[in-house]
């Protein structure tokens, strides 16, 4: 197997381990998806459900593995591609399987909804400097680069392998230079787009009881795209400076450096999320179970809300039956392709 | 306003989603738990909070509006307003004393005493003097 392999094979456990968890990580009064009693996960049938649904997963990212090491032997390319896919697929079914074994237990919502009527404007936690400091960052290195254009070298790499090793280079060109910084820039503009629907497009609370929940949960993720833009910006920043620090083929801040600090950062930021998550009394998230399209797609024409918190996993998703979710989605279209084009 | 200030709806009750929000903002407005000049939610966010329709947001609004309690700008969101009550007329007390007769022959009927029913009176009119 080569360094590439092997990479794909620690993401695919590292994913299998994750997706294992992921399910007890949801309000108190929702397993699977589903609208439960409070006090639903202690019981057997819960346990039940929720053995299976591992089973089947462990099972479908055994086949993911074993595709990837067929793949790595060379019997087929699109094995070695496949294999992530197949397994987030497959603990997609598992979970949707682990769905419908619930549902014989849901209990009804009783229609009660309550809202605070603070009128109060809500920001990105940290304020205006939080949002500004990433792109300040890499306003700061571009003019940096652009005053000592000359000192760059003609040809320097902007792609390397899991070893180290440069495989794809660029000229001093602005697209060459400034590439990284622009795809940075994109990156931590979609975070900010997500952060700020977040706060005008998701409920504060639905719930009279589970307000202030809601209210930490929301903080904990907005802290999280926060944090997510400055290490963005920290990170588009090295790698934009890496021609003129590097000066030959050599990343000067070693590449499992820059991925372990993404990944610290991550997994500081989600911790908290996951403890909020796991606590009792968070009770349901108002949104009606038969909105929820395998549990993990929530089509609601009814629901002005366009950010929803997600039942499978940490986090909010879109409201597709909202018409804007389509305009989103077009955006983040638009900015993945022009990412990829530079 | 005071902290705790919030509206609560029942999605399954028999009376309209915009009539539970009028009740319940009328009785806060009425009992100052919310206070001229005190900014409430846009539409827009109410609406997303309770999960409801926009219309019926700005429907409850409106009625609130043309009541005299509330101030609706465009762009610059809902505020409370300084309302002077209007001189009641003998129809307005009339209809007062016949849904009050209704409400408390329906709560007699419910197993609620005289007793129980004419404190909860008294202590009604001590917040509405308050």
């Amino acid at each position: 197997m080569t360094a590439d392999s092997w990479m794909v094979l620690v993401c695919l456990v590292s994913i299998a381990l994750l997706l294992n968890w992921l399910p007890l990580w949801r309000r108190s009064s929702l397993w699977f998806g589903v609208t439960v009693a409070p006090d639903f996960h202690d019981t057997p049938e819960a346990a039940r459900v929720l053995r299976k649904y591992r089973v089947e997963m462990w099972a479908v990212s055994g086949i993911a593995c074993v595709l990837l090491w067929a793949g790595a032997r060379g019997l087929s390319a699109w094995m070695l591609a496949a294999s992530p896919l197949i397994e987030t697929l497959g603990a997609a079914v598992a979970f949707a399987r682990g769905r419908s074994r619930t549902r014989p237990y849901a209990r009804h919502p009783d229609g009660a909804r309550a809202a605070t009527l603070d009128a109060a404007s809500e920001h990105l936690p940290g304020g205006p400097v939080a949002i500004v400091v990433p792109y300040a960052t890499l306003a700061a290195v571009a003019i940096f680069l652009h005053a000592n254009w000359q000192r760059l070298p003609g040809r320097f790499p902007v792609h390397w392998g899991i070893d180290g090793t440069a495989d794809r280079w660029a000229d001093r060109t602005w697209r060459g230079v400034d590439g990284p910084l622009l795809a940075g820039l994109l990156s931590i503009a979609l975070l900010h787009v997500l952060g700020a629907l977040i706060l005008a497009a998701s409920p504060r609370a639905r719930m009279a009881e589970t307000a202030q929940w809601t209210a930490r949960f929301r903080h904990a993720n907005l802290r999280m795209i926060v944090a997510m833009g400055w290490t963005l910006a920290a990170l588009f920043g090295v790698l934009a400076l890496n021609p003129y620090l590097a000066g030959g083929d050599t990343l000067v801040v070693p590449a499992w450096l820059m991925v372990g600090a993404v990944l610290a950062v991550t997994a500081g930021f989600l911790w908290p999320i996951i403890r909020i998550s796991q606590e009792s009394g968070s009770g349901s998230d108002g949104t009606p179970d038969e909105c929820w399209k395998f549990g993990q797609i929530y089509y609601n024409p009814n629901d002005p809300a366009l950010m929803v918190e997600k039942r499978f996993g940490v986090g909010y998703t879109i409201n597709f039956g909202n018409r804007a979710s389509w305009l989103l989605i077009g955006l983040l279209v638009l900015i993945v392709m022009v990412a990829l084009l530079l | 306003m005071t902290q705790s200030a919030q509206i609560r709806i029942d999605l399954n009750s028999a009376a309209p989603v915009n009539r539970q929000i009028v009740d319940q903002l009328r009785t806060l407005l009425v009992e100052g738990a919310v206070a001229p000049d005190d900014a409430l939610p846009s539409v827009r966010r109410l609406a997303i909070d309770l999960g409801v329709h926009f219309n019926t947001v700005a429907d409850a609004y409106r009625t609130l509006a043309d009541e005299g309690w509330l101030e609706i700008a465009h762009g610059r969101g809902v505020r409370v307003r300084k309302r002077r009550a209007p001189r009641p007329d003998d129809e307005t007390l009339a209809g007062f004393r016949r849904r009050l007769r209704q409400l408390a022959a329906e709560m007699r009927a419910q197993g609620l005493s005289p007793a129980i029913i004419a404190r909860e009176l008294a202590s009604l009119v001590e917040v509405l003097k308050s």
